[in-house]
């Protein structure tokens, strides 16, 4: 009996140890380079410890991204703290981008959080720009509404009939905050309250050194032939030369693919200039050799629509969307230029949005006077011309008066813009006057 | 063949087996060190060659990171706001400023994570520990933080925050007392939990290095020494509000503290 049992007490050690032996390899197996080839080069005891460690995310998705950024950026930016003294910054990508970042959210805090506006007069606007503020200019007018909508608010309900180019967030006591701006539709300078705190604004307006830039109206006789509320820097950098990058097969293929036309399996007939011709369900897509993209929306009942949930008939998601569109067309082929939204046109229903090229903080102007621009009607893209070129800088700077004298020199109120003229395929920097 | 035969081969094969696998994992082990000796190695001579000393002895490997998003939660900002000051309600500013506010103080957020309590001083017994309390006080807040304090002087103590359990650069709480009383908290705090995460793979160690290296000298930069090297987040939130905690490699040099993106190599400026 005794014998029976050690022998049965063996057999069980046996099983304990072939399970023990059995778990054993399967982790062993787990630890190798065989189990790492099939996740991700991570071993089982990696894998266990990085699941325990951190929560499984759902990826990302860039296509379906909501959170859009703006359709337009500053293209002017002053700064003035306590000592006085603006620093500007113009034509110049990178120190645009540093400076609006820093400000980016104390700007969406006070246009979503100004009050009821009041009309100012021009003298009380004069002191806002004299005060601590931070004075911005997108170069053209946009709705405060819009504006707003790129901040994720809203503001009040007064002041978002309004459209606004030049904006001064400032505090003339240092201790409120007011937002002041120039109503592009009426002339009137305005003026509300908001309820960002003064240390807000102090804390951008400290991270610069007092500048020694102007606004015209602040130099003089010499100056009073432009525009008074033209900042006019006193040192500006030479703007780099610019050239137009070729146009491939496979960037007109990306431009039709972003209308939801498959290039590889659509019909099209060529016409005789080149140009490529798609007509599909009431569309046609016209893209010409040299660039222009044209979409007609003959039916009425577009691919385009806000059918797909893409797109609401708001006048910011119809931006977003005509914005993304025009910049999917374009695509990324390693150039310098960014879009920026220029021009809003309402009627009804009907929104005409135009956009604008930007190389290095500096707009594009054609010779031919086009822009794209994108139609929508009730929801639905009518019709579209996208200019499909990109570009790229050089090392060489191009020589241009300096603002100072070209301000100078400038009358009637207008104001002297840097601009990159493209004529027959070249580009080069040059003032204009508008 | 009986059992008890059969029971005694499978134990032999499976020993067998595993004293391969463990002969063969020995052997990467032993694999993999060495080519992290001779990456380390390799480093240290390019570094060399650029004048740069390379302190640290060994490289910091890959963590498992990836580039996170998340969108604002205004439900995490009111359990910060009812654990600092008991029972309120939020007030929409606009603009993306939210205010807590009832007879105990109030607090403010912000939509870049940035938020700032004032105190008014309760009549409970003043705090010997005050960085216990501290702690205790971002627990209920549900801020999490790295449990190490970055700062305390002058009755007012910091914490790095975390996201998922790594830190994250510029995003710090403090909070200071007034004779043993907490009078204010303020910081920035990532603006909700991380919802995403993109594919993107992160660059290595050396291979952050080397970009360093080409960054230093196209940047005019100068530097003689490495002393240190390790991962942290950075986060940025876009105007429409949102989050983004991007990877990054922290490199500890003579010259300062530099920030290379582990994802697409560039330098970070802050």
């Amino acid at each position: 009996m005794k014998g029976k049992s050690k022998r049965s007490r063996v057999e069980l050690f046996k099983t304990l140890l072939i399970i023990f032996l059995v778990l054993l390899t399967v982790f062993l197996i787990g630890e190798t380079q065989i189990f790492a080839q099939f996740f991700g080069g991570k071993t089982f005891s990696s894998v266990i410890a990085s699941s325990g460690s951190r929560t499984p995310l759902p990826l990302w998705n860039e296509e379906a991204d909501p959170y859009s950024s703006e359709a337009a950026q500053p293209l002017f930016l002053a700064v003035t703290g306590s000592q006085g003294g603006h620093y500007g910054v113009k034509y110049y990508e990178a120190e645009l981008d540093s400076v609006y970042s820093s400000a980016a959210t104390l700007i969406g805090e006070v246009i979503g959080s100004a009050g009821e506006p009041v009309q100012i007069s021009e003298n009380e606007w004069r002191a806002s720009l004299a005060s601590q503020n931070i004075f911005v200019d997108y170069l053209h007018p946009f709705p405060l509404s819009l504006i707003s909508s790129w901040f994720g608010s809203e503001p009040a309900v007064s002041s978002s009939r309004h459209s606004a180019r030049k904006l001064c967030i400032s505090s003339p006591d240092g201790s409120a905050v007011h937002l002041s701006y120039i109503d592009s539709g009426s002339g009137l300078f305005y003026s509300a309250p908001t309820s960002v705190l003064f240390p807000s604004l102090a804390h951008v307006l400290q991270l610069y050194q007092p500048g020694s830039d102007h606004f015209a109206f602040e130099l003089g006789k010499v100056y009073s032939g432009c525009d008074p509320y033209l900042l006019i820097l006193s040192d500006t950098a030479a703007p780099a030369a610019v050239s137009p990058l070729s146009l491939s097969s496979s960037d007109l293929d990306r431009a039709a693919a972003a209308f939801s036309v498959n290039p590889n399996t659509a019909s099209h007939f060529t016409e005789s200039d080149g140009t490529r011709v798609y007509v599909e369900s009431g569309c046609s897509l016209r893209i010409s050799e040299n660039g222009i993209l044209t979409y007609r929306n003959i039916s009425g009942e577009g691919r385009l629509s806000a059918a797909d949930g893409a797109m609401q008939d708001t006048l910011a998601d119809v931006v977003k969307y005509s914005k993304k569109l025009v910049e999917t067309a374009q695509g990324s082929s390693g150039g310098a230029s960014r879009i920026y939204l220029t021009a809003v046109e309402t009627s009804g229903k009907t929104y005409t949005l135009s956009f604008g090229v930007y190389i290095s903080g500096i707009p594009l102007l054609r010779s031919d006077g086009l822009t794209s621009y994108v139609t929508v009607e009730n929801g639905i893209v009518a019709s579209a011309q996208i200019l499909l070129h990109d570009y790229s800088l050089s090392e060489q700077a191009e020589t241009v008066l300096p603002e100072m004298q070209t301000a100078a020199m400038t009358s009637g109120g207008r104001e002297p813009l840097l601009c990159y003229a493209e004529t027959g395929g070249s580009v080069s920097a040059r003032w204009v006057f508008q | 063949m009986n059992t008890k035969k059969l029971k005694t081969i499978i134990i032999i094969i499976l020993l067998l087996v595993d004293i391969a696998f463990g002969a063969l994992i020995i052997s990467d082990r032993t694999a993999e060190r060495r080519h992290q000796s001779r990456t380390l190695s390799d480093l240290v001579e390019v570094m060399d060659k650029n004048g740069i000393a390379f302190i640290p002895e060994s490289i910091p490997e890959v963590s498992d990171l990836y580039v996170l998003k998340c969108t604002r939660d205004i439900s995490s900002e009111a359990v910060i706001a009812s654990s600092l000051i008991g029972e309120c309600s939020a007030q929409d500013l606009g603009g993306g400023l939210y205010s807590y506010e009832n007879a105990n103080g109030s607090v403010r957020f912000r939509s870049n994570g940035e938020f700032e309590a004032a105190l008014i001083p309760s009549r409970d017994a003043p705090r010997e520990d005050i960085v216990s309390d501290a702690l205790s006080v971002l627990d209920r807040a549900g801020i999490p933080v790295n449990q190490r304090y970055s700062s305390f002087e002058n009755g007012s103590v910091s914490f790095a925050c975390t996201a998922d359990g790594t830190e994250v650069f510029g995003c710090s709480v403090t909070l200071s007392y007034s004779s043993g009383r907490l009078s204010s908290v303020s910081g920035t705090r990532p603006t909700g939990s991380p919802q995403y995460r993109t594919a993107d793979p992160l660059i290595s160690a050396p291979t952050a290095l080397v970009r360093f290296l080409s960054l230093m000298s196209s940047g005019g930069y100068i530097c003689t020494r490495i002393e240190n090297m390790d991962i942290c987040y950075f986060m940025s939130v876009s105007t429409s509000g949102l989050c983004t905690l991007s990877p990054v490699w922290q490199i500890y040099t003579d010259a300062g503290l530099f920030y290379i993106n582990a994802v697409t190599g560039a330098l970070v400026s802050v």
